[in-house]
């Protein structure tokens, strides 16, 4: 009896520090929607903190209607299609391989790979690798660098280590081979890993605006993300003028306003929002070893 | 005798295997080779004072001009002894609050409906999507001294009587600094723990509920056990990329009067000039770090070689 | 064995689709032309003004642009003017970055208009760019038109080869009609009126008229607290405290020079150390001080962004602002023409002396335009350049098509139609086209010539916002003809402070400097970066023992930083462009 009233003491504690933090953690959502949907003016003023006011969407309704923007997101879910799974595989196919002790100098290639996290050659000889390898303003420059995500990788690797290994093992004596066992054992075991990442470079993929900016010159293969940055970029460049004595009379005209970037903030938040509680499932719910066996 | 030439045969066939295996990876560390370990080619620049555009021959040859830079003067010396003191101080700060995630994770699965288990989970990783600029304009709209509803409401219940400008203060800015970026990345950082007990079989909670072990007891020696590896490999990983704390949080919120506290490395390194266009002097910085970085990712491995008894990577 | 084929087979294959598609891009490169041209003008059909039977060729132009934020294809009216020029532009947006990339590459867009000479001369250097004295015959405007900026350009930055390399953009006289450019202190004129127009001859005498002001108008109508001066810090940047820019202009010294870290006085041509204790960065630094401590300095402003201080304005809850240009969202047509007129208007104390935005003889020292060697358009490159030298193409660039907002009468003069007006009056200032399609006066693609400069043919500046009658029409109200009868009569700030010869242009050297060396820029940066620190903790200091321990403090670190290489650099540089002026300047 005790204990089940402990456990209702726990239960609601529980319920009471996550409802509070998930509301600190909603307020920033909820200030940048209302902010997009109340009326500009008082949007600038920083007036609008709690609750709308003068509700209008114009701002979604402009934001769509810019030159580009459908291309654009065709693109951009291309690329995080496209370069999640093939990230997935990649970093989950690696880290296969380095589960295996008996892999010839493992240490020292495990090594190998995993320092590349800690150094980076800097932008100017990443650039000039990229052309060497003819992926200068090409679709692929979105995905082949990023096919073999090394921390992605650790992950995998530390969650199939925890696998208890009588699995493959006895997979092994009945003949399986080597990719046989990584897709048909070690892959669907990793679900829930495997979905941890995926959520990673599809967030990344998504998110990502350097490559276009620096890679890419063909309008017809820009993100949607670099678009939506270019535009947010204005006042950057409007900054740069005044500290260049420039009149600005004119440029401060063509300024984005407050709500405009709030509403882009949604538009490229949303997509993933929707997708999340998808992928959720795979780790939030425990895997049966069992079942997988069965 | 016959059982040495088995062992031997064994042993053969085991180091073909080796190879096999290495063959299959193979062409993913030959990957790693070309996009990472390719570039660094671009190091030399940082012994030439390179212009882009001109080939490397063409280029002023100054050794290691751009490697003591850092260091040639006492003020400069006191300003990156005072960012790495803060990039130290953030990274104290982050070793201590290292477990949170972990923690947050525990509690989460521990809750009973899945329902609101789903929404605290969906909604507790949306700040990560929103970039430190927006938190800055947000976090203002609430702090400022004019009508932020902060100041408001302490002047109102009189915890102050003026409005404080909180946002220039120099008191606690690590903390502060800390807190917001747990509030923006907390959840998002619980989700690779939550993989982690998604793949602890639930068969060893059934079992120990049939042994009569108790809510304390399933954690710790079913739960933590089964993503305190995930802890350490993170762990590990993040402390050797120490110096690397990112600069955007920080630019966004420094001011002159919170600058001394809130500069770490990266931040002090783009202030004073070298991200733009000085490529020599940003490569020799990113040489240094480089180094320390693997120097710190080697000790580490090797101190939790040392504790735990045997090497993460 | 079999599975290890199995996966050699799968990486042959990844790899070789991976190939042919980057091959196929790399292909499309030579006809990526149409391909932009059918989307463009797909675009361009949406706003269906398309002239019927252009049958020419279109040559589609990449043009890269330091300074602009937004890439794609033109489109629009704009669009279609080039298209019937042959021409078409991608606009790839500018960044610090890319700039290092393409250059570190050598293959730079067909176009380049670059944004510092320090990227011009590291082009020249690596042979990127299309030697242009090879092709002056494809030039007749330019050469016609701005022979002197050739000239120097020639002389001055081609890396020392003396050839013609790059164009230089926007070259022309600066103009100000109405207001002194940006830098005034402009006050609310409604409640300057209120307190009966105190006359100030000093800065600092601004002060007690600033608080009178507050006084009288407390807080705005929704309770928003007032303050005087509009500062904020998000554009301070790496190597200047920006707020100073609206004191010390006002006071006849040159706004770009004291990211050297010196004073340059345009009335006596004078450069000083701004840590010399009679410095007018001081001075300035002691006005904000002196408004903190009288309650005027926002609290905010330290920490509010530019947006913020500007939504602040457009609600007029500042009774003083600096840089002119943002007066306009607060100077509503609804405020400056009510019966009783509200609105910004400038202060002339006695000790005002304008430093305005000189004249660009060889050319604005942003956006050079060169031509990639590597670029396969030469000519149509030659052309757009070539055209946007033309005074008569300029005016329909700078103003839209003719017969929209602007037309030439049967007089041969240039005038503003109905439409404009109409726009004018009832749009809220928006200028549209017929299309719909919306105006942006004053925002361009990099043009030669500058639409301040003054056409040959019709005499009047090539912008149709300078033109007399619109100047007349737009630009007068009851707000101003309240400041005009407060200010014996002139009509507009630049008329009173012209003809008390109090308006000095900053010299042609302002844009000949030599681009600064990497040394001296790490040690600008390194010093700006507690010179603005201090600066600002200076402004809230609590009182004259704290302020004056952070201005030593600040004294002594830029010291021991040798900041008098930087001034020394700096004034020699200034000085060298001086001479170099005389050339260019009759």
């Amino acid at each position: 009896m005790k204990r089940e009233g402990n456990d209702i003491v726990f239960q609601v504690v529980n319920y009471i520090i996550f409802g509070i933090f998930a509301l600190i953690c909603v307020y920033p959502f909820y200030y940048i929607v209302i902010n997009t949907i109340s009326a500009n003016d008082l949007v600038d003023k920083g007036k609008i903190v709690f609750f709308p006011r003068g509700i209008h969407f114009s701002n979604y309704v402009d934001m769509l209607q810019r030159n580009g923007i459908a291309r654009s997101a065709v693109v951009s879910v291309l690329r995080t299609v496209l370069g999640t799974g093939l990230s997935v595989l990649g970093a989950s196919y690696m880290a296969f391989c380095f589960t295996k002790q008996k892999m010839w100098a493992k240490k020292f290639w495990y090594r190998f790979v995993v320092v590349t996290m800690y150094f980076s050659a800097g932008m100017i000889p990443v650039y000039l690798n990229i052309k060497m390898l003819g992926l200068l303003d090409t679709f692929w420059v979105y995905i082949i660098p990023g096919m073999f995500p090394v921390y992605n990788m650790i992950l995998v690797k530390t969650f199939m280590e925890s696998i208890p290994p009588s699995l493959e093992e006895s997979a092994e004596i009945d003949g399986a081979g080597f990719l046989t066992r990584y897709f048909r054992i070690a892959l669907p075991l990793s679900l829930p890993i495997i979905a941890t990442v995926a959520l990673f470079s599809m967030v990344g993929q998504w998110n990502s605006f350097m490559d276009t900016l620096l890679y890419i010159r063909d309008y017809n293969l820009y993100t949607l993300q670099y678009i939506l940055y270019e535009y947010l970029n204005e006042s950057e460049s409007l900054a740069q003028m005044a500290q260049e004595g420039m009149d600005m009379s004119n440029a401060a005209q063509n300024m984005t306003p407050t709500s405009m970037r709030l509403t882009i903030t949604v538009i490229v938040t949303l997509p993933i929002m929707l997708v999340y509680p998808f992928m959720q499932r795979y780790f939030v719910e425990g895997i049966m070893i069992g079942a997988v066996k069965g | 005798m016959e059982e040495s030439v088995k062992a031997k045969s064994l042993h053969k066939k085991s180091k073909r295997e080796g190879y096999m295996i290495f063959l299959y990876a193979l062409p993913t560390i030959i990957f790693v080779f070309i996009f990472s370990y390719l570039p660094l080619r671009g190091w030399i620049y940082s012994i030439y004072n390179y212009q882009p555009g001109l080939p490397i021959s063409e280029c002023e040859f100054v050794g290691m001009k751009y490697f003591t830079k850092l260091f040639s003067n006492p003020v400069m010396r006191m300003n990156l002894f005072n960012s790495l003191r803060n990039t130290f101080a953030m990274v104290g700060l982050g070793i201590l609050t290292s477990p949170l995630p972990m923690i947050f994770a525990i509690f989460l699965s521990e809750m009973r409906s899945k329902g609101f288990k789903k929404f605290v989970q969906t909604v507790t990783t949306m700040p990560h999507f929103i970039s430190w600029i927006i938190m800055y304009s947000l976090v203002f709209s609430m702090l400022n001294v004019n009508n932020g509803f902060v100041n408001t409401l302490l002047v109102q219940m009189g915890v102050i009587e003026e409005p404080v400008n909180f946002l220039a203060s120099q008191k606690h800015v690590w903390i502060t600094m800390k807190g917001y970026e747990l509030w923006k990345e907390l959840g998002w950082s619980a989700i690779v723990y939550l993989a982690a007990i998604a793949g602890i079989d639930q068969e060893l909670y059934e079992a120990a509920m049939v042994d009569g072990a108790n809510r304390l007891q399933r954690i710790w020696h079913i739960t933590v056990p089964g993503m305190i590896e995930t802890f350490f490999v993170l762990l590990i990983m993040s402390l050797g990329n120490f110096l690397n704390t990112g600069m955007e949080q920080y630019y966004v919120f420094q001011n002159a009067m919170n600058k001394d506290y809130i500069q770490v490395l990266d931040l002090y390194v783009y202030n004073i000039g070298i991200g733009n266009g000085q490529i020599s002097y940003a490569t020799a910085i990113g040489i240094m770090k480089s180094l320390v970085a693997v120097i710190m990712f080697g000790f580490v491995n090797w101190l939790s070689k040392t504790v735990r008894g045997y090497s993460m990577f | 064995m079999k599975a290890s084929k199995k996966v050699l087979t799968l990486f042959l294959a990844a790899a070789m689709v991976v190939s042919a598609f980057a091959g196929c891009s790399k292909g499309n490169d030579e006809s990526s032309s149409t391909a932009n041209e059918s989307s463009q003008s797909s675009q361009a059909g949406d706003s269906s003004t398309e002239p019927a039977g252009n049958t020419g060729e279109v040559t589609t132009l990449d043009y890269y642009i330091s300074t602009t934020a937004v890439s794609g294809p033109v489109t629009g009216w704009l669009g279609d003017y080039l298209k019937e020029n042959g021409l078409a532009l991608n606009i790839i947006a500018g960044s610090e970055e890319k700039m290092q990339a393409y250059l570190a590459g050598g293959d730079l867009p067909d176009l380049m208009s670059f944004n510092t000479w320090d990227s011009v001369t590291k082009a020249i250097a690596g042979k990127m760019l299309v030697n242009l004295d090879e092709h002056l015959d494809k030039l007749p405007n330019v050469t016609a038109n701005v022979p002197e900026a050739i000239e120097y350009t020639r002389d001055n930055r081609s890396n020392g080869t003396g050839n013609l390399y790059v164009i230089p953009s926007s070259i022309g006289d600066s103009y100000f009609p109405v207001d002194t450019g940006v830098y005034s202190i402009n006050v609310r004129w409604d409640i300057y009126e209120k307190i009966g127009c105190p006359k100030a001859e000093t800065l600092e005498d601004l002060i007690p008229i600033f608080k009178q002001m507050q006084e009288a108008y407390p807080e705005t109508e929704d309770g928003t607290k007032t303050y005087a001066m509009n500062l904020f810090s998000s554009w301070d940047g790496t190597t200047k405290m920006a707020a100073v820019n609206n004191v010390i202009t006002t006071l006849g010294y040159m706004e770009s020079f004291y990211q050297y870290f010196a004073d340059l006085n345009l009335e006596t041509g004078e450069i000083n150390s701004i840590f010399d204790d009679d410095s007018t960065y001081l001075r300035a630094l002691k006005f904000f001080y002196q408004l903190n401590q009288e309650g005027l300095l926002d609290p905010d402003a330290i920490t509010q962004t530019y947006e913020a201080a500007k939504a602040k304005v457009d609600s007029g809850a500042y009774v003083a602002i600096g840089y002119a240009g943002y007066k306009d969202g607060f100077n509503t047509p609804e405020h400056v023409d009510a019966d009783e007129p509200v609105g910004y208007m400038p202060i002339i104390f006695d000790e005002y002396k304008a430093c305005v935005i000189g004249d660009a003889t060889v050319g604005s020292t942003r956006n050079q335009l060169g031509i990639s060697a590597v670029s396969s358009k030469v000519d149509a490159c030659l052309q757009y350049i070539n055209l946007t030298a033309d005074y008569d193409a300029l005016l329909t660039l700078n103003n839209g098509p003719q017969g929209e907002l602007w037309d030439i009468n049967d007089e041969g003069e240039v005038y503003a139609t109905e439409k404009y007006w109409d726009c004018y009056n009832s749009n809220g200032g928006k200028l549209t086209l017929s299309n719909g399609e919306e105006l942006h006066p004053g925002f361009t693609y990099e043009y030669v010539i500058a639409n301040t400069q003054a056409h040959p043919t019709y005499n009047v500046p090539i912008g149709i916002g300078n033109w007399p009658d619109v100047i007349e029409g737009t630009q007068k109200n009851k707000l101003t003809e309240a400041w005009s009868d407060d200010n014996d009569g002139y009509m507009f700030p630049i008329q009173k402070m012209e003809a008390e010869g109090r308006v000095y242009k900053r010299p042609l050297a302002h844009t000949l400097m030599e681009t600064t060396p990497d040394d001296i820029a790490l040690l600008q940066q390194a010093i700006a970066q507690i010179v603005i620190q201090n600066s600002w903790k200076m402004a809230y200091a609590k009182d004259e023992a704290e302020f004056n321990s952070l201005w030593d403090d600040m004294k002594t670190q830029a010291e021991a930083l040798d900041v008098q290489e930087v001034i020394d650099w700096a004034t020699d540089s200034w000085n060298k462009g001086m001479e170099i002026a005389k050339q260019y300047v009759e």
